[in-house]
């Protein structure tokens, strides 16, 4: 076998579902075992189908399958990634903690649950060039999508999760006002202690008016624009994210 | 997992926000007392000191030394898209809305204004909500605007024209923390570019009190071509 052809093979492979969106492929040294073919060739393969779109690698994690099966039902929302580097800013996140709870009170409000109810929660911190920028705290309702805590969220946005699983986002309602950022979280953007930044709650729903995202966004004042920016024109307004 | 997460206070805001909620508290009310709160939520003090700070820091309570923490009165939503026309603003329907027209004499100079904008029409106004003011508007236009766009600002925009929006925090300058009867800190600062093909026409800034206000921006979402 030679690359092309494990190129087809893996890319059908992935088409069928024996790789499926959230795995990882065999390791290419288990590949070139497998096939028996060398490794410069299951590279060549590999590479071929990065650049594709079906596999991303993770350095010390895997190569990931990307390709979601349900494209189509992906919202045309470009990544906080994508914003920073039209920015000329490096983008990096790192998962400050991720948990499942009971939902609580305020929580299970906005997303329409009983606050004993299980949500997924996830907390990162995003940078630009290695400067914080954002601290993201997303909940997500744990019923929606099963194991979603074994998604690599450094591989996979929180919108392509949903696609794959079958909800199509089709609103979402923003609150923004300005808050303190004080203890833990200063510290964690690298502000000083009560300086004021912009917090953002996002609330995500389907077309069938399931709620099933919500995000508390606190950005440092320099860095808002990149999550309040909004065009409108007549009785429409998108949203930075949305605009190509 | 480490327990960061519990260090954010999440839980104490919590169980604060739903005591008030299920007990119907209303504006002005007072809540109990710190160590009753710490009793009944099994917390201690550190903790729910600093939930009740992060909730006068959100302007949810307010606090009068010595006696306690009350509710504030809620937060009055903007919508982004009508956010210096308030008169159209279908958030603030049943809220009495007044858009003040403030004469030169109450800006003391245009320093604070980039010399771009100095030949723009200058417009500003104290913009009073239920008799409280909100914000201080700066609406900057073209004589080309005025002439083509007379009830631009005034009335609801025309279809062809792209409004871009941001929002962040900023210090104003000091005439504004009078005009807002605040005590100086940051406020929230809303400023529209209004473009006709490409060439702005006009800018409005608002500087906006942030314990009072927040902006409601709602999105349909477009799905990929397939």
């Amino acid at each position: 076998m030679n690359a092309k052809e494990l190129t087809i093979k893996l890319r059908t492979e992935i088409d069928n579902g024996k790789y499926s969106f959230g795995q990882t492929i065999p390791t290419e040294k288990e590949l070139s075992i497998e096939y028996e073919i060398n490794r410069a060739s299951v590279k060549t393969a590999v590479d071929a189908l990065v650049h594709e779109g079906y596999l991303r690698k993770l350095r010390g994690s895997g190569t990931y399958v990307v390709k979601n099966t349900q494209e189509k039902l992906q919202i045309k929302f470009k990544g906080f990634s994508e914003l920073l580097e039209m920015r000329q800013l490096r983008p990096s996140s790192t998962i400050i903690a991720s948990e499942i709870r009971e939902a609580g009170y305020l929580v299970g409000k906005k997303l329409e649950l009983n606050s004993t109810d299980l949500v997924f929660h996830i907390l990162r911190l995003r940078s630009g060039n290695n400067e914080p920028i954002s601290l993201e705290s997303t909940y997500i309702p744990h019923s929606l999508i099963k194991d979603i805590e074994k998604y690599n969220f450094q591989i996979y946005s929180l919108y392509s999760i949903l696609a794959a699983n079958g909800f199509q986002i089709d609103q979402i309602f923003q609150t923004v006002s300005s808050a303190k950022l004080r203890g833990t979280k200063a510290r964690l953007l690298q502000v000083e202690d009560g300086i004021t930044g912009i917090h953002l709650s996002i609330r995500a729903k389907t077309i069938d008016n399931i709620p099933v995202e919500l995000t508390d966004v606190l950005v440092v004042s320099e860095y808002a624009d990149i999550y309040t920016k909004n065009f409108q024109k007549g009785a429409e307004t998108k949203i930075y994210a949305q605009i190509d | 997992m480490p327990k960061l997460i519990n260090l954010l206070a999440y839980d104490a805001v919590d169980k604060i926000l739903r005591l008030i909620d299920e007990n119907r508290f209303s504006s002005g009310q007072k809540l109990p007392s710190e160590r009753d709160l710490a009793h009944r939520f099994g917390i201690n003090r550190t903790t729910l000191r600093g939930a009740l700070q992060k909730l006068v820091d959100d302007g949810i309570l307010y606090r009068y030394p010595n006696s306690g923490y009350y509710l504030a009165e809620p937060k009055i939503k903007k919508s982004s898209d009508s956010f210096f026309l308030p008169k159209y603003d279908k958030l603030l329907s049943g809220h009495d809305i007044n858009l003040y027209p403030l004469s030169e004499e109450v800006i003391p100079d245009y320093s604070w204004i980039e010399e771009e904008y100095h030949e723009y029409h200058k417009d500003f106004y104290l913009e009073k909500v239920d008799d409280q003011p909100i914000s201080f508007f700066s609406i900057f236009k073209t004589d080309a605007a005025l002439v083509e766009y007379p009830t631009l600002y005034s009335e609801l925009f025309s279809d062809t024209l792209l409004r871009v929006q941001t929002i962040q925090t900023k210090k104003a300058p000091d005439f504004v923390y009078e005009l807002l009867n605040s005590e100086v800190d940051d406020l929230l600062f809303v400023e529209e570019k209004v473009l006709d093909s490409d060439e702005i026409i006009a800018v409005a800034r608002a500087y906006s009190l942030g314990k009072k206000c927040m902006v409601q921006v709602d999105v349909k979402t477009e799905k990929k071509e397939n």
